[in-house]
This record gives structure tokens, sequence and C-alpha cells, in this order.
């Protein structure tokens, strides 16, 4: 009930607006043909008893066109007379013959005969408009024995007076009301519950501190306009918000990683060539020394130079896991060895799928590299997973990174922050690494086995 | 008859310890030693030696991108990749680039003087350090690759996906699994690139095949 009540609410003001307008055009309809029929019948008697007089043997036609009575009645006007003093009634009449030549008339005549003009008279009553602008109503009669016509008419102001006028307007009143309710609730519709809904649904599927909704709904009214500027301006401060420590984070990740390089090569610029440097002077002081040199001094200087070889490969070893010196062969490249030094140490079988990716940025590649790094680490040490499958792919406009293996899965949880609290650092880290240089990362997991790592990066070619 | 190489190498100590290893070759004359790698290019093109032992990382050109240099400009000289770095992806771009061979820095006299003849030979080496399961130095002799495995690795090789090396050889994908993994076992490798560098080693594929 609550849930579409804007909607009810509306419907609620519409309905009777409708309601109204239709009933007033319903009214008025009917009123006008009560009224057609009230004037219809009272004309229509007028007409038949006109004819019924004329009917009577009292009244002759003379052969030279002039009516004689045979009764008291002895002049011609006599018939006006008898027929208007009988007509105490508002209404008037006139008799034709058949040819259309006006016998008699009551004073009105001339009208009367313009009224004649009609083309179509029945005997069914009429609605005429009258020269003078208002509605008759007229009918006719036949006088059957004398081959005559009685034409009989009535004003609607004269026999219905104020009723006319009530009855038209009544209607249109209430039809003006209806359309202006109607209208109201269009305008509102427009103009306030639409621009409301959609406001509503475009903030209920905003990504906040991503998007901002449109900051244009030309419709509106001004609050709702006002509205609608508030948050745009909120959600852009919040995509600044979420941009700004976007950049921290990278910064941050950024510094980390360069300063694992810096460190990394000045090992293996410095020490680890030094270290190298001291091997060969080790070895060459052994082939230098003389062939009966004593036993003991050749041990020592073996055994030196174990030593040395042993600092060699730590180094090697120190450098490699800070920054690998083998990210700079591409994303493919960085991968594949990675790999094939995981699954040395960590006794896992990883399968690769990799696409010969083109050149990338260097912190791209660094991402790349990093997510793999952690996932197959977690795989083989969390997961106990014994294969991994890596897929890495390049479409010209994305690349795709999967890393699925068949580990023991853990439940995912909705929001991605509670990863972190839950202890899954790595995994929050990774997916942070990933949106950092614009990509996405999800993860597919569940108790029943196996997790699937997904990362895509929009990266088109011509960019 | 002497062989003429150029070494380049930005560490000094390191530098040295080389030529000490190089002097007690006779047949070895150093024509050339540069610290960076536009010097070094410089002193390939004016002396043509016949080895070039290329640091992988110098200031300026790097090692690889040297060894490209030197193929492509049509030298009559061999790189040889001297080099800290055992990664085996390093190995495989300067085989690409058109290195002759790879030895790391630590190798012992004996290792790098073979290494030299042999690539001034026209022969390649690779050191056993950065391809591992080959520790049986010589002794250890694969069981022969068919023809189809072979054909498959050369594929692989090139960077062919699974997918692709199962389209076009008309066999299924899981065939062409099944054929790496047995020329793995066969080799004693750990992974493609591994197969790839211990067939090299081993004769089965020559270098211009894996490259073509």
């Amino acid at each position: 009930m609550r849930k579409n009540l804007l909607i009810q609410l509306t419907i609620a003001v519409f309905l009777p607006s409708l309601g109204a307008f239709l009933l007033a055009w319903v009214g008025f309809c009917q009123f006008e043909k009560t009224m057609e029929g009230v004037a219809g019948s009272y004309v229509q008697n007028l007409a038949r008893g006109a004819a019924a007089r004329l009917e009577s043997s009292k009244w002759e036609l003379k052969p030279d066109g002039t009516w004689n009575s045979n009764s008291a009645y002895s002049s011609l006007s006599g018939l006006g007379d008898f027929m208007v003093g009988d007509l105490a009634v508002p209404g008037m009449f006139a008799v034709f013959d058949k040819t259309g030549t006006l016998v008699y008339g009551t004073p009105d005549v001339p009208l009367l005969s313009i009224l004649w003009d009609e083309p179509v008279m029945g005997m069914t009553p009429q609605k005429i408009h009258g020269p003078d602008g208002s509605f008759y109503t007229i009918a006719v009669y036949p006088v059957l024995r004398r081959d005559l016509y009685v034409l009989a008419a009535v004003s609607w102001d004269q026999l219905l007076g104020p009723m006319v006028t009530l009855t038209t307007f009544w209607p249109f009143i209430m039809g003006v009301l209806g359309l202006v309710g109607i209208f109201s609730v269009y305008i509102m519709w427009q103009k306030f519950i639409l621009p409301l809904k959609d406001l509503e649904e475009e903030v209920s599927v905003l990504k906040w501190g991503e998007e901002a909704p449109q900051n244009t709904s030309p419709e509106a009214v001004d609050e709702l306009k006002r509205l609608r500027s508030a948050l745009v301006l909120l959600s852009n401060s919040a995509i600044e918000k979420v941009d700004l420590s976007r950049r921290y984070v990278n910064d941050i990740v950024k510094a980390q990683e360069e300063e694992r390089s810096r460190i990394s090569r000045e090992i293996h610029d410095g020490p680890l060539q030094d270290v190298t440097a001291l091997l060969q002077r080790l070895r060459l002081l052994s082939m230098d020394m003389d062939a009966g040199a004593r036993d003991d001094i050749q041990k020592r200087i073996n055994e030196a130079e174990s030593v040395a070889m042993a600092g060699v490969k730590e180094m090697r070893e120190l450098c490699n896991n800070l920054t690998p010196p083998w990210l700079d062969l591409g994303v493919t490249q960085a991968i594949t060895e990675l790999t094939e030094r995981q699954s040395k140490q960590l006794g896992v079988k990883i399968y690769l799928d990799l696409d010969e990716v083109r050149e990338l940025p260097d912190e791209v590649t660094m991402a790349f590299f990093r997510v793999t790094q952690e996932a197959v680490n977690n795989s083989a040490r969390h997961a106990n997973a014994s294969s991994i499958h890596i897929t890495l792919r390049d479409t010209g406009e994305k690349i795709f990174l999967q890393i699925e293996d068949d580990g023991t899965g853990f439940e995912v949880p909705e929001n991605f922050a509670e990863l972190r609290v839950k202890g899954h650092r790595g995994l929050s880290n990774m997916r942070e690494r990933m949106s950092i240089v614009g990509g996405t990362l999800n993860i597919f997991s569940s108790e029943t086995g196996g997790t699937l790592i997904r990362c895509e990066l929009p990266m088109p070619e011509s960019a | 008859m002497s062989i003429s190489i150029i070494l380049a190498d930005d560490h000094p100590l390191t530098r040295e310890g080389m030529k000490g290893y190089l002097a007690k070759e006779p047949d070895f004359e150093i024509v050339g030693e540069y610290a960076d790698g536009e010097s070094a290019w410089t002193g390939a093109q004016q002396l043509k030696p016949q080895v070039a032992l290329l640091d992988i990382r110098m200031p300026g050109i790097d090692g690889v991108a040297l060894a490209r240099k030197i193929k492509e400009a049509g030298l009559p000289t061999a790189s040889l990749m001297l080099t800290s770095y055992d990664a085996q992806q390093y190995v495989m771009a300067s085989l690409r680039a058109g290195a002759r061979g790879y030895v790391l820095k630590t190798a012992s006299m004996e290792t790098l003087t073979k290494a030299i003849r042999i690539v001034a030979r026209g022969g390649f080496f690779l050191d056993s350090e950065v391809a591992n399961a080959v520790e049986e130095e010589g002794d250890f002799v694969p069981e022969p690759v068919s023809v189809r495995e072979r054909e498959v690795l050369l594929l692989a090789a090139r960077g062919l996906s699974g997918k692709e090396i199962a389209t076009q050889l008309f066999i299924s994908e899981r065939t062409v699994q099944t054929h790496l993994a047995s020329i793995y076992d066969k080799l004693g490798a750990k992974n493609k690139t591994e197969a790839m560098l211990l067939s090299l080693k081993y004769g089965i594929v020559t270098l211009e095949e894996l490259l073509d």
C-alpha cells in the first residue's frame, strides 16, 4: 500500500477529475436530449392542434384562394383570432399549401417563412438554429383533407427559459473543472513525479564515489532541480575523494615499488658485482698457486669461494624477490619466469596459456605480475592447490588475466572491504593493485573448492 | 689461431676478473673493453671481433639490444651474454636477439673458456646453471624425441598457445599437452622455457629452427 503511495495519490486525484469531466459531458448530452424531447413534443402538439382545427369543416377554402367560414366566424382574419385566441402558450405556427404558399400565419410569420425554407422537413420535430441566433424546434403536420400543412415552431428561450442557460453552463463549468484537474495532474506528473522517480532510480543504482547523477532535468520543478544539483555536488565531491585516496594509494604503491626496484638495482650493481669479482679473484688465486701449494690453504680458498658463491646466490634471490629484473622483458615473459620459479619453489603445477601481450606501461606489468605472484602464493600456501591454470589474453581492447586453482576455496564476502577485515589482506591488495591501474579484479570461490581470480584491464590498442 | 674478444661490462671489478680469466688462455686476445653499450657498439663495428662478451644491464644500450644490433648489422661476431641474471626468460630473450650463448658471471673459468671457444666456432652454449635440470653435465643423454613432439616443441617455442598448436597440427589440445609433457619428461625439463633451452643444449633443435 505504502510502496506506490505517490502513484496511488496521483490516481486518486486524476480519477475524480476525469469522472467530473465525463459526467459533465454525459449530463450535457442528457439535458440536451431531454430538452429536445420536451420542445419536440410540445411543438408537435401545437402543430397537431392547429391541423385538427383546420380539419373540422368549419372552414373552407374558396376558389379565389380565400377562406370562408361556414359559421359565426365570417372573415379570414377570424382564423387568426380563433387560432391565436386559443394559443395561450408560447409558440407560433403558419399554414402553407402544398406549393409552399403561405396561407396563414401568426404574427411571427416572416420568421417562419425563413424556417420553412429549410431544406429538410419531416414529420419529426427538428432543432434548428434560427436566424436570430437562438434555437427553435419546428414540426410539420399535414391537414389531410385540405392539402395543407401546418408548420409550428417554438423558441427554446421562450419555452424553456433559464433552464437552457443552466443546462448549458452547469456541465460546462463541471467540464472545465475536470479538465483543469486532469491538466494539473498531467503537469504534476511531468514536472514532479516523473523527475522524482528518475532521480530516485538514478540514485538507487549510483556507484558512490565513481559516478554522479546527471545534472539536467529541464522538466522538473525548481525544488527537484536544486535537490538534483545538491546530489550532483555531493557525488562529485565523493568522486574527488575516492580519486584522491586512489591517487594516494597509487603514490604509496609506486613509491614502494620504486624503492624496491632501487634497492634491487643497487644490490645488483654494487654488492652482487663485488662478490662476483671476489669470487673471480679467489678462483684466479687458486689457479695461480703452485701445484705444490699447501693443501690446507687450497682448501681455505675453496671454502671462501663457496661462501662467495652462496652470497651471490642469496643476493640474486633477494633482487628477484624485491623487483625481478626480468620485468622489463614484458608481462608475458615476466609471468612465465615468475611462475616457473614459484612452481619449483612451492611444488605446485602451473599450466600457462599466455598470449604474447604488447608492451605495457611498467606499472601495468607490475600490477599483473604482483597479482599473479600473490594469487599463486595464496593458492599454494593457503588453499593447498595442486595445480593452477593461468590464462593471459590481449584482445586489443582489454588485457585479461585469469588464475584458477583446484584448492580448498573459501567463501567470498559480498563486500570487498570485509576481505581485509577477515584477514584476506592479500586479496584486497591484489584488487587495489588492479584498480589503481584502472582495472578490475573479481574473485569467484566457494567452500566446496576451487578459486578463480579474474582481472580485466581496458586498454585500447590505439591509446 | 687466436680468438679476438671484446668485453662489455659496466662494473670495473668483474671486468678485471674476467680479464684475469681470459689472460690465462694464450689464444684469447682481448681487443677492446667497454663500460657502456654505446662504446661497445662502436667498438664492435670497428674491430669486428669473433666474440663479444656482453653484460645484460649496461648504461646506454643493454646487452640484449646490443646482441640484436650486432646480428642485424651482419657483423662476424658471436655474442655471448655474460651476466648476473639467472632468469631463463633472459636467456630466451638473448637468444631471440641473436646471442649464441649465455654464461653467468659466477661461472668457472673452464665454463667460460669453453663457452668462448664454442661460440667462436659458430656453436651454441648454455650455462648449466640457467637450465637447472642438467646437473649431470654431459653424461645425461635424453631419450629421443619423436618427430611430432619436436614439431609441437618448435611451435610452442615460437610462442603459440596450446590451442593454436592444436589448430595448426590438426590435433586436440589435450594431445598437444600430452606431447609437451612427454618432451619435458624426456629432457628432464620442468617447463616450456627449460624444455626449449635443453633441447637446444642437446642439439634436438637448432637455434635457427627455434627462432625461425
